[in-house]
């Protein structure tokens, strides 16, 4: 280990921690405006230009309500539950390269690091639902966790086979060779339809937002939860459905290239590669925009299933689906071969 | 060797970010008062509740959480494959859509098994 590399980690993981930080109260207000919006109401408007500062009283208050923890619950695993969820999305950014320069950790299995901690953040549900001792908690967890296990299965077989088609686990090397027309989505579209429906399932929004369904389980797992804590589960949700989106763009829709264009400055001029940079962030931060624009719009549009639908859905259709894709996979494979 | 100790610095920043948001909420969070015991009960919509949360629990979800390991072992199974998909060319992925045959057969018992089944 090198003290620069070192430095390096810290200020390129700040970098990313805060811009993920401040994912969160643009969604909140994105979402509350867009809601407003499909609804034909005004949204917040009092605090700030337009109602900006909304979500900044809403931390406020957060912050400062009483630190309510009930007392027949398990002290300890009771404040792990939401820490687990507020601090695995954070955790999977590590290998999640926005432009190559801001990739916290360069490592040649990036995507099986971003996988495995992704993974992890069932856990901080099914704590906080079962320490919380409240039968609608604990349901609501146990319904989560089957729900996000249903479909982590559907997640990884279909990013199995864009795995196979670009046969490298770096990230960097995925979005470099998506150069030009050769998106992922043109390549397998049965994978990037199955992975879409699974990070919205991952996330639990409408329409799988089933762990908190109101009219049956009161809030599912975080009803015991109130203030900071409450809203460290929000924010968990709001940043896995960042990372999901990160991902599709990764895996699906080219990264920071645009479509059949190629992002080359000549070498002479002073910045060159800085100005690249600035590009490649600016397009791969208008496709996430679009991307978590379209995820809001998606939840103020569709109605909830039922849970036995749910599950059918999941193991049913998503399922059989990306084994299909796979099998689209394997053409391509052939294809490419056989030239 | 090298990578695991840069995780770790990331690892700890995470944490120190998820640990002070706790913090500042503790500090900062306003006293509690003087309050009816009714405070301290279970929420569940204004019924007092009958009896703990720990009680025996619907088999189903464990259903489920089989099928899972059964699939994700799959996954593991092929993540070798992956870098030396072009080195192994047709013969490679003839394999792997043999061995997702046979596993194919295996979902069809799971679903006839896990979905038929009332939830």
């Amino acid at each position: 280990m090198e003290i620069g590399e070192t430095i390096g980690i810290i200020v390129r993981g700040g970098i990313v921690l805060f811009l993920v930080l401040n994912i969160v109260p643009l969604m909140v207000f994105a979402e509350r405006k867009v809601s407003a919006f499909i609804q034909d109401r005004v949204g917040p408007e009092k605090a700030g230009l337009y109602g900006l500062l909304h979500p900044l009283a809403d931390a406020l208050k957060f912050i400062l309500k009483e630190a309510f923890v009930p007392p027949q619950s398990n002290k300890f695993l009771y404040y792990i539950g939401p820490f687990i969820t507020a601090v695995v999305p954070m955790l999977a950014f590590i290998a999640v390269p926005i432009i190559p320069v801001l990739q916290p950790v360069s490592t040649e299995l990036s995507v099986l690091v971003v996988l495995a901690f992704s993974s992890l953040g069932v856990w901080g549900i099914l704590l906080g639902g079962w320490s919380s001792e409240n039968k609608f908690s604990l349901l609501g967890s146990l319904r989560a966790s089957s729900q996000f296990i249903s479909y982590e299965v559907a997640l990884s077989i279909s990013l199995l086979s864009m795995l196979i088609i670009y046969g490298t686990f770096d990230f960097v090397d995925i979005v470099k060779s998506q150069e030009g027309w050769k998106w992922g989505i043109i390549l397998n579209p049965i994978a990037f339809i199955v992975f879409f429906i699974s990070v919205l399932a991952e996330s639990a929004r409408i329409p799988f937002d089933l762990p908190e369904a109101e009219g049956e389980l009161i809030g599912g797992f975080h009803t015991e939860y109130s203030g900071m804590k409450f809203a460290m589960f929000f924010m968990g949700e709001y940043m896995h459905l960042t990372l999901g989106s990160c991902l599709i763009i990764l895996l699906f829709l080219g990264g920071w290239n645009l479509p059949f264009i190629k992002i080359d400055l000549p070498d002479e001029y002073l910045f060159s590669s800085v100005i690249e940079y600035i590009i490649y962030f600016g397009v791969f931060s208008a496709k996430l925009f679009t991307l978590l624009v379209l995820f809001v719009v998606i939840r103020w549009t569709l109605p909830r299933f039922r849970f036995d639908q749910l599950i059918r859905l999941g193991w049913g259709t998503l399922i059989p689906l990306s084994l299909l894709g796979i099998v689209i996979s394997a053409a391509y494979v052939v294809i490419s071969h056989s030239k | 060797m090298e990578k695991v100790f840069y995780v770790a610095i990331y690892f700890v920043l995470a944490s120190v970010i998820g640990l002070g948001i706790i913090l500042i909420h503790l500090i900062l969070s306003e006293k509690p008062k003087e309050s009816p015991p009714q405070k301290f009960l279970p929420f569940e919509s204004g019924m007092i509740p009958f009896h703990d949360a720990r009680g025996r629990l619907p088999v189903k979800f464990y259903v489920f959480a089989l099928a899972f390991l059964i699939f994700d072992i799959e996954v593991a199974l092929l993540i070798p494959y992956i870098p030396i998909v072009k080195e192994l060319g047709i013969v490679g992925i003839a394999e792997v859509l043999f061995f997702l045959l046979v596993l194919f057969f295996g979902y069809l018992y799971i679903r006839e098994v896990a979905l038929k089944q009332k939830i």
